[in-house]
């Protein structure tokens, strides 16, 4: 017998597809996993990875301008520049806002990434992006929320490092679903099913009345009377069938023990329970919606959740009141409404966490869906002194969960218009996060469309991290 | 109409089956039978096939060996390909263990080898590599500056792109090794997208080959790919083989065929399950079934294999065969050696039949009834019965309002109960359903005077209507051909505008229409007329063609003036279309068994097939037997010995989801839940968007019924796929089922079924018959009766003890799931 090439080897290598069977989750797909991704996971080669445990995500809705706060351009033109003046921070040469004093004392604790960039000008576009780290199909303001777009960052951690314990919920969001017109994209666990869905709460932790009917037991409910129930359960459930072969039955069960778990173990519900805090520690944050939501993001993440969202605010804002969407009167704006806020809370949360040990553990992420036009407006609509939508760069701040302290990654141009060095996309931040978990940011998911995608597109910025 | 052809050609896999248990003498096959090598087509793989005793199919290719006569005629190789080397004829022997078999082999111009050619050569190439995937060169975007057509669509672009962009540097014809063409994906050069074929391959060789011979087109000298077939086309083989060499022939405009199978890039549903060699060889990591598709060029092709497990000692238990259903699915699970589970009890399949008939529970009357009566044909006089209930109704029109997307924000708080009470007229007086497709499709006007012009009312552009259309009425997936030809199926860009030209001239006109959101364009409260004006006609975007009005695959309407092009489409649609009625069947089955024949039930395609074609090409007939009514469908299906065997597993099919084995186990849907506790605890829910709706599934819109609802998967309505309606089980659900309102309030409540049987001065014996009827519909086992009855007598609070029990029977899984 004799033989040539016809013979030769398959082309694709043999130990890539043990890497297959690693990586591949969810359902399957036609295409299913297709074999670049893969390649292209060993030639990004991320070896190492984070060591974070937790993260607390502020997302600041409305998108904050950078030029007025970090990213500060004090030699640029007049209707750039703005009126605001920088002040200095403990690390030499980078100056922040006058309207950030408290900021610039903890402003060394943070990594700076100034080169954050992408096309999307609408919030609802521009918000799913931020949230999601997928560029959305379309740049439109009814971007729906639908089951083909991708899920949140924490739904999509839930799914793949979930929370061990039973009473803890990996994916905590809250206070209020972001919206523009319609509900922003991004924010619930969408193909990855209910599952991994945020254990989302409607409330503001500032209010008097804040607290959780769901792990609170009605008066007629004792939780001896609970356990009596889910004795009983368990009881029905054995004598049937389903139990012992259903993954459904399962499933179910299984919900109803993390119900009932969280029921019966005081945890959650503590770390809900605001008034178990001193009020010193309480006014330090602020006795604002922002304040008490980022004070019970600490609580949570000692309690071990392992991926809290806090929403800026509901409403992308405008005069007045809500976010950061600043078209017309953007000083005043921020410097009586919007920076004070988070001149008390954001250093308060940094110094609380660094205090009880946690900032080593827990990556702080602060951004918005964009920043804002280099050059100040003045519209018929909105009036003088705004600042428009602005994409194309902006700043986003990491603290904690073994980030270098101080680093500054990527520059803006002299007017902070476009990046002028290492530009990153919201893909980026977005592994990034993943990486900093220990998850890698090529995992695939199958969407509604059997599509097999990475959970996240970009690459983890990991020079920021040491 | 070539998808039709196609769908009608899956329906005689059945006959695979028959032929498997023919015994006689061992047998060797080869295919193709007679060998027939020259200049164009110097290869050729092989496929050997054994038939043993017992007439089991395995193919053998990598075991048998091959013997030539003259020796030197050709080259072989172990995996079954034989290559010219001299011209001449002789014989090929195969040889597996005692068997042999001799074909003939005849070479002409082995030394004539034409020039590696971009049309039949190179291109097909880059999508064996994966260089044109999505992911890779074919985004949109390309990679690292490098784009491709997407799965090489327009070969004329991908050769601009190799030899022209970025100055020529890809290609140097001189020194073809300095290709950037060849040193990026043989890994020579850093390449992100890694190595795709090694510098030694076949595969560099062709390439290497074309720059060196100046890398040109061959557009017009080459002939054009006709066709492709595969052999087999489907099989099933006998355990344990868990492979099968494929051998893909391409027919040319020219009449000349070549094997491709190197050439061709193949796909399989389940790459978990079955990968392909780039030879073509199929390895399954265990029995079970795949299709593999298979693309050369711009055609395609499916080969559906399936595995039967090692089972040698198998004899199937026979159940009653009570229609054509039962013989489909008896004959192929018997051939795959798969049991079916048992007949299901009767208290399981009373329950079953209300929650997927009319999507209520059973009376304890009814329940009592049922179970005590000794009337053989108890089980079909009870499915007449259901389907001629008002409930059936409710039931049916809620999961086309689900599809029709009737949903407050588009219909409007009062366009919601218009379209909704039309929706269940239809139903309750059984329409014809290709008549109802006509009316949705066709029908303009006033939405709140004719309210089956709602569909141009959620549908708001061409596009969507379009897409639309296609998912509801023909199962069919357009969305991917909006931006590109799809991937996955025939489906071109141009097939998409055909299609949406048909709603290119549809205007809505706005009756005092008050936003709440000034800038949500599809926000709208009063009333909207639906009208026609101008020419339908749409532009393709990427030729900027004009679209007229063009059937999927059909040829160009020339609409005459005084006909409407909605009508048109309607006539297509529902007239001789045997891709409508075979997806309404195929929708219907999945309601009532839990997963469609086609599954996903939207997403027919030949890369698709149905699990048992022979189930439903049964129910399509009958169904349009019946004139394409719904109500004898559901009939015919539930009075199956299919519909009614049990959910428990058997060691056979513990691991088939496909075949229909065993009866799904799936939670009840949202509206299905809440209003079977009301019936439950005989306490209906006070719904304050809708006071004098008695029952979740009467509610219209997608807003109403409250937090229970949302939490249990009720929809949004802004998607048109059944999909969209969540069967996930989540935490928050298990709160509201452990202390939401919507059951506490019920259970507490001083009249509901405790209380009343209480008062009554029932017994505990007779209270828990009673709820056992109300929630399992059963009686009391005697372990159960024993516990629940010893729980309640040593309780201080009988009424609370007893709100416990039935706490516990809600909150059982036999309760929340239907099995």
């Amino acid at each position: 017998m004799s033989s040539r090439t016809v013979a030769c080897p398959d082309f694709y290598q043999d130990g890539k597809i043990a890497r297959r069977s690693l990586l591949k989750v969810g359902a399957a797909g036609f295409a299913g996993l297709n074999l670049p991704r893969i390649l292209r996971a060993d030639a990004i080669g991320t070896s190492t990875t984070g060591k974070a445990k937790s993260i607390i995500f502020l997302h600041q809705w409305g998108g904050p301008s950078h030029i007025d706060t970090f990213d500060m351009k004090p030699d640029a033109p007049d209707g750039i520049r703005g009126e605001f003046k920088p002040i200095s921070s403990q690390i030499p040469g980078v100056m922040v806002t006058e309207h950030l004093p408290n900021f610039s004392k903890v402003l060394h604790q943070f990594a700076q990434v100034r080169s954050v960039n992408h096309t999307m000008k609408n919030h609802n576009a521009a918000g799913y992006y931020s949230l999601t780290g997928h560029a959305p199909p379309l740049d439109d303001i009814r971007l729906r929320d639908t089951r083909e777009l991708y899920p949140g960052y924490g739904s999509v951690i839930s799914r793949f490092k979930p929370v061990e314990d039973p009473a803890v919920p990996t994916y905590v969001s809250y206070p209020y679903m972001l919206r523009d017109g319609s509900v922003t994209p991004g924010q619930t666990a969408s193909f990855l099913g209910k599952s991994n869905d945020p254990f989302f709460v409607a409330q503001d932790p500032n209010s008097s009345k804040f607290q959780l009917p769901e792990l609170n037991l009605p008066a007629s409910l004792s939780l001896e009377r609970l356990d009596d129930r889910r004795e009983l359960m368990h009881l029905i459930d054995r004598q049937g069938e389903l139990i012992g072969w259903s993954e459904t039955a399962q499933g179910l069960d299984s919900f109803h023990d993390k119900a009932l778990a969280m029921l019966g173990s005081p945890k959650v519900k503590q770390a809900f329970d605001l008034s178990k805090e001193p009020d010193v520690i309480r006014d330090a944050y602020g006795r604002t919606t922002y304040g008490q939501s980022c004070l019970l993001a600490r609580r949570l993440i000692e309690t071990g959740v392992r991926f809290v969202t806090v929403y800026y605010s509901a409403s992308i804002g405008g005069k007045g009141s809500g976010g950061w969407d600043t078209h017309g009167d953007n000083f005043n704006q921020l410097k009586t409404r919007l920076l004070p806020g988070t001149d008390q809370t954001i250093p308060t949360l940094i110094n609380d966490l660094k205090s009880r040990g946690l900032l080593d553990e827990t990556l702080v992420v602060w951004m918005g869906e964009f920043g804002r036009s280099p050059r100040v407006t003045n519209t018929a609509q909105f009036g003088p002194d705004g600042r428009d939508h602005w994409p194309k760069c902006y700043t986003a701040l990491f603290a904690g969960g073994g980030i270098t302290p101080g680093a500054i990654y990527g520059a803006s141009d002299r007017i902070g218009a476009y990046p002028s060095l290492d530009p990153v996309r919201p893909d980026d931040i977005a592994a990034t996060m993943f990486w900093a978990l220990g998850i890698d940011p090529n995992t695939e998911v199958v969407d509604t469309l059997g599509r097999p995608l990475p959970i996240a597109a970009g690459k983890p910025i990991t020079a920021i991290f040491s | 109409m070539a998808r039709i052809a196609m769908t009608l050609c899956i329906m005689l896999w059945l006959g695979q089956f028959a032929a498997v248990s023919t015994a006689g003498e061992p047998r060797l096959d080869v295919y193709p039978s007679l060998i027939e090598l020259g200049s164009h087509h110097p290869r050729q793989q092989l496929a050997i096939t054994l038939t043993d005793a017992n007439g089991g199919v395995r193919d053998v290719t990598d075991s048998a060996s091959f013997h030539l006569e003259p020796p030197n005629l050709a080259f072989t190789s172990s995996t079954g390909v034989v290559e010219s080397r001299h011209d001449g004829t002789g014989y090929l022997r195969v040889t597996y263990q005692s068997l042999t078999k001799q074909v003939p082999l005849s070479i002409v111009d082995s030394e004539l080898r034409q020039p590696v050619s971009f049309r039949l050569d190179l291109s097909p190439l880059l999508s064996k590599a994966g260089c044109n995937m999505g992911a890779c060169h074919g985004n949109i975007n390309g990679k690292g500056g490098f784009k491709l057509s997407l799965r090489g669509d327009d070969p004329s672009f991908d050769l601009a792109m190799i030899t022209r962009d970025t100055q020529g540097r890809r290609v140097d014809v001189a020194n073809p090794l300095q290709s950037l063409v060849f040193l990026k994906p043989t890994g020579l050069l850093p390449h992100e997208g890694g190595l795709r074929f090694s510098p030694g391959s076949t595969e560099a060789e062709t390439l290497l080959g074309w720059v060196a011979n100046g890398s040109g087109d061959d557009l017009g000298i080459a002939p054009i790919v006709k066709s492709i077939d595969v052999y087999p086309v489907e099989r099933v083989l006998a355990a344990p083989s868990v492979s099968q060499q494929l051998v893909v022939t391409a027919t040319f405009s020219d009449g000349t065929k070549r094997d491709v199978s190197r050439q061709s890039t193949y796909d399989v549903h389940d790459p978990t399950k079955a990968s392909v060699s780039v030879d073509g060889r199929v390895s399954m990591t265990g029995p079970g079934e795949t299709a593999v598709a298979m693309r050369y060029g711009s055609c395609r092709a499916v080969s559906r294999l399936a595995f039967v497990a090692d089972r040698p000692d198998f004899t199937f238990r026979q159940p009653p065969i009570r229609n054509a259903i039962d013989s489909a699915l008896f004959t192929k699970l018997s051939a795959l050696k798969i049991q079916a589970s048992p007949l299901a009890t009767e208290p399981v399949f009373l329950r079953r039949a209300y929650l997927d008939a009319i999507g209520v529970l059973p009376s304890v009357d009814e329940a009592r009834a049922f179970l005590a009566n000794t009337d053989p044909e108890k089980r079909t006089k009870l499915i007449e019965r259901l389907i001629a209930r008002p409930e059936f109704a409710d039931f049916w029109a809620l999961k086309w309002a689900d599809l029709l997307r009737n949903e407050e924000k588009t219909m409007g708080e009062k366009g919601v109960w218009i379209y909704q009470r039309w929706l269940r007229d239809q139903i309750s007086r059984d329409l014809p359903l290709d008549e109802f497709a006509r009316q949705v499709v066709a029908t303009v006007g006033s939405t709140y005077s004719n309210p089956a012009a709602s569909f141009h009312r959620t549908n708001r552009d061409p596009m969507t209507s379009a897409e639309t259309v296609s998912q509801v009425f023909l199962g069919v997936r357009l969305q991917c051909a909006r931006c590109h030809n799809h991937p996955f199926d025939v489906w071109t860009q141009n097939d998409y505008f055909g299609l949406a030209a048909y709603f290119s001239n549809v205007r809505r006109k706005q009756v005092n229409n008050i936003r709440f959101d000034a800038l949500d364009t599809h926000e709208i409260n009063g009333d909207e007329i639906i009208y026609l004006s101008g020419r339908p006609e749409l532009a393709q975007p990427r030729t900027g063609e004009m679209m007229a009005p063009t059937p999927l695959h059909g040829p160009k309407r020339n609409l005459d003036k005084s006909v409407d092009a909605l009508d048109d489409l309607a006539n297509w649609l529902t007239r001789d279309n045997p891709q409508f009625a075979q997806n309404m069947a195929n929708r219907v089955w999945f309601h009532l068994l839990g997963r469609g024949l086609v599954e996903p039930v939207d997403d027919f395609r030949e890369s698709n097939p149905p699990s048992n074609p022979a189930i439903l090409s049964a129910i399509t007939a009958e169904f349009v037997k019946n004139d394409f009514q719904l109500k004898p469908l559901v009939a015919f299906i539930m009075n199956s010995t299919a519909y009614g065997l049990s959910a428990t597993p058997d060691a056979t099919n513990a691991n088939d989801e496909i075949n229909f084995a065993r009866a799904a186990v799936k939670l009840l849907p949202a509206e299905v839940l809440l209003d079977a506790v009301a019936i439950a605890l005989d306490q209906r829910d006070n719904f304050e968007d809708a006071p004098r709706v008695a029952r979740a599934s009467q509610l219209p819109g997608a807003r109403m019924g409250g937090q229970f609802l949302k939490v249990f998967g009720k929809p949004d309505r802004l998607l048109t796929c059944e999909c969209e309606r969540s069967e996930s089980t989540t935490l928050a659900q298990a709160f509201q089922l452990i202390n939401g309102a919507a059951i506490r309030d019920k259970l507490e409540s001083k009249d509901n079924r405790i209380g009343r049987l209480l008062d009554a001065g029932k017994s505990d014996e007779e209270i828990l018959t009673e709820l056992s009827l109300a929630t399992l519909a059963e009686l009391p086992t005697s372990s159960r009766r024993e516990s629940l009855l010893g729980f309640v007598s040593a309780a201080t609070d009988r009424r609370k003890a007893w709100e416990d029990v039935a706490w516990a029977l809600i909150n059982s899984k036999e309760f929340l799931l239907r099995h």
